[in-house]
């Protein structure tokens, strides 16, 4: 059998005998993963869209009602101080956990023996989900708190800090992987060109080695900054038990402990069942936050990266 | 050279104190795994010894309790598991 070969670059797929058969079933390749993205986030996405615009008990006795669901979300006392509760958090967890992540990768890349057994316990509680982290931390803050008469539950900052800890304690092995592999990328001459010009090992890491880790930057910022805005299953295993509570002034009620996502959930299986479109409203808002947000961090981390 | 041995040895110890303390509360939730469910709440730290120590009762009431035993819900796991990861690894290397 006679094969031409116009292009001869090595790859087999090039070949013009392979090259037709795979463009002729071209469609039926992306078939599968295509229609898995469309039922599983296009259809619903769009549908959630147009049901945030309607007021409903049951998604197919649907009345539309415009805005005013978005009108109500917005006014609403807990999903503000929700939204507020988020961001702190989201702000205070970035900056921690990259900050303890890169001192531990750091220092790991510094040729330590048994490297390799910390970074394995340094990984490890990364493994364990999130509802069982809720229940082991809550065990050990009651713990500990119980010896001051106070429990976990009791004070919006022991909530507050009690969930930085867990988030920490979870997301730092993850986001040292990241570093170190950063880290140990950055090419060797480029430090012995330092020490050689006299830098002090300060003035090296400021302006050689975080350039050059400048994407690993960007990953883990938009990794634990999207993680911070999702949060749900810690903060419903640790904080969950729908206290402590404020009582605002016009009678509502507020959790002080409570995260974005598990305000969503509520006003969702709350007692309240008129508030679904609300509910679906601030789905809504929360989705056009977290995307602005990243992408407004991606593009200014971005921007700072440094070519090899 | 001397000073550089003695700061490598300094971080080392610095760093398997902050690692036996970042391992430790799965060490802890192993203690409090045979302890009986009062001293759990009173003596969470403590070391289960003589009255508080129960063997392996917890581990036979977790895996008998209830109408829905925890093997099923170990057996669903693995199966979404695998089949998500067979049909993922499929799907998207057939895409790409």
């Amino acid at each position: 059998m006679k094969k031409k070969r116009k292009v001869n670059d090595g790859t087999s797929v090039n070949s013009p005998l392979l090259r037709r058969s795979i463009q002729r079933m071209f469609f039926i390749f992306l078939v599968p993963t295509f229609a898995a993205f469309v039922i599983g986030f296009i259809y619903p996405f769009c549908k959630g869209f147009y049901l945030s615009f309607c007021s409903f008990v049951t998604t197919s006795n649907t009345k539309f009602v415009g805005i005013e669901n978005y009108k109500k979300a917005l006014q609403d006392a807990s999903f503000m101080h929700a939204f507020w509760y988020t961001a702190l958090f989201a702000v205070v967890s970035v900056i921690l956990i990259n900050l303890l992540a890169f001192l531990v990768a750091y220092l790991l890349t510094m040729k330590i023996k048994g490297a390799n057994i910390f970074r394995t316990a340094f990984f490890m509680p990364n493994l364990i989900g999130g509802i069982v982290l809720g229940y082991i931390w809550s065990m050990i803050f009651d713990g500990i708190l119980s010896r001051y008469n106070t429990s976990i539950l009791m004070e919006t900052k022991y909530g507050f800090w009690g969930l930085i800890i867990l988030m920490l304690w979870q997301q730092v092995g993850y986001m040292m992987i990241i570093y170190i592999a950063g880290l140990q990328s950055v090419p060797e001459e480029l430090n012995e060109a330092a020490r050689i010009d006299g830098a002090t090992r300060w003035q090296t890491l400021i302006h050689v080695t975080i350039p050059n880790v400048m994407s690993s930057i960007t990953i883990c910022m938009f990794l634990t900054l999207t993680n911070g805005f999702k949060l749900f299953d810690q903060n419903l295993a640790l904080n969950g038990g729908g206290q402590p509570f404020k009582f605002l002034e016009g009678g509502a009620t507020v959790k002080t402990t409570e995260m974005l996502a598990l305000n969503i959930y509520s006003s969702f299986y709350g007692q309240n069942t008129s508030a679904k479109g609300v509910g679906q409203a601030k789905a809504v808002i929360f989705f056009v936050l977290v995307a602005l947000i990243s992408i407004i961090q991606l593009r200014a981390t971005r921007s700072k990266e440094v070519q090899q | 050279m001397n000073s550089a041995k003695v700061r490598l040895n300094i971080i080392t110890a610095i760093l398997t104190v902050v690692t036996i303390i970042h391992v430790s509360p799965i060490f802890m939730v192993l203690m409090n795994s045979f302890k009986a469910n009062t001293y759990v709440k009173t003596h969470t730290f403590a070391f289960p010894t003589g009255d508080m120590f129960v063997g392996w009762s917890n581990y036979i009431k977790g895996f008998t309790f209830g109408n829905y035993p925890i093997i099923k819900a170990i057996g669903y796991s693995a199966v979404i598991t695998v089949l998500s990861t067979v049909l993922i690894l499929l799907c998207t290397s057939m895409a790409a």
